[in-house]
């Protein structure tokens, strides 16, 4: 879901243009660079299932994962934006590190807590999508379509407004940055798919 | 364990040609 989560921020950015992109892009994949090191200590862990390869994993990853954690990561990181960038780009960011644990909760088998650490041993929640990786695969396509159009748009009518290219139907900046971000965005969903 | 890796590549690029477009709407906003 690497790449579903940055197309969500690509539309986020389009939607909030105050808001510095490097901020929402890490937003989207908070959760998961706080797993990393939990990962790396044998806190959480991941055990491949189905074959392994895209989305062929079991992922035990009670503290940074469960739906109490991710709330809470939201709401520090919301208040962090808040004295950075105001109360609109609290909003965002907010919501773009929960949206991690919503779209993760479409895809993973049930393998996410709703207490840290799986305190009392609670249900377990996921949709599993990853079962089937058409679908998983189809909804992260459309999540960088719909992201990289939106973003698109959005710094094209940024970049109009610039004064040496003011009146320009398509402005080099804009253009680029819409390349790099679409490039990037499928470069991301290659990764997913090869499983690195 | 490359995503991070990819992650913050992709975050720093990005970012910082979105940067490039914030600050150009600054100067004409002036």
């Amino acid at each position: 879901m690497f790449a579903g989560h940055f197309g969500l921020a690509a539309a986020a950015k389009a939607a909030s243009p105050k808001t510095p992109l490097w901020a929402i892009m890490l937003g989207t994949q908070l959760l998961d660079v706080i797993f990393v090191p939990l990962l790396l200590t044998g806190m959480e862990t991941t055990v491949e299932t189905d074959g392994g390869g895209y989305g062929g994993a079991v992922i035990h990853a009670d503290y940074t994962h469960s739906l109490v954690s991710a709330l809470i990561i939201a709401l520090l990181a919301g208040l962090g934006a808040w004295r950075l960038w105001g109360k609109q780009s609290a909003g965002v960011i907010g919501g773009v590190v929960f949206s991690h644990w919503l779209l993760d909760l479409l895809v993973h088998r049930s393998d996410m807590p709703i207490l840290p650490g799986n305190l009392g041993s609670l249900p377990l929640m996921g949709f599993g999508l990853w079962k089937w990786p058409f679908i998983s695969g189809a909804l992260e396509v459309l999540l960088i379509a719909v992201g990289a159009v939106m973003y698109y748009r959005s710094v094209r009518l940024r970049a109009r407004n610039a004064p040496e290219i003011a009146g320009s139907a398509f402005p080099a900046k804009a253009v680029w940055a819409a390349a790099v971000m679409a490039v990037l965005l499928m470069g991301s969903f290659i990764s997913d798919l090869i499983g690195i | 364990m490359s995503f991070i890796v990819l992650m913050l590549l992709f975050t720093v690029v990005c970012g910082w040609l979105d940067s490039r477009i914030g600050r150009t709407t600054k100067k004409e906003g002036k």
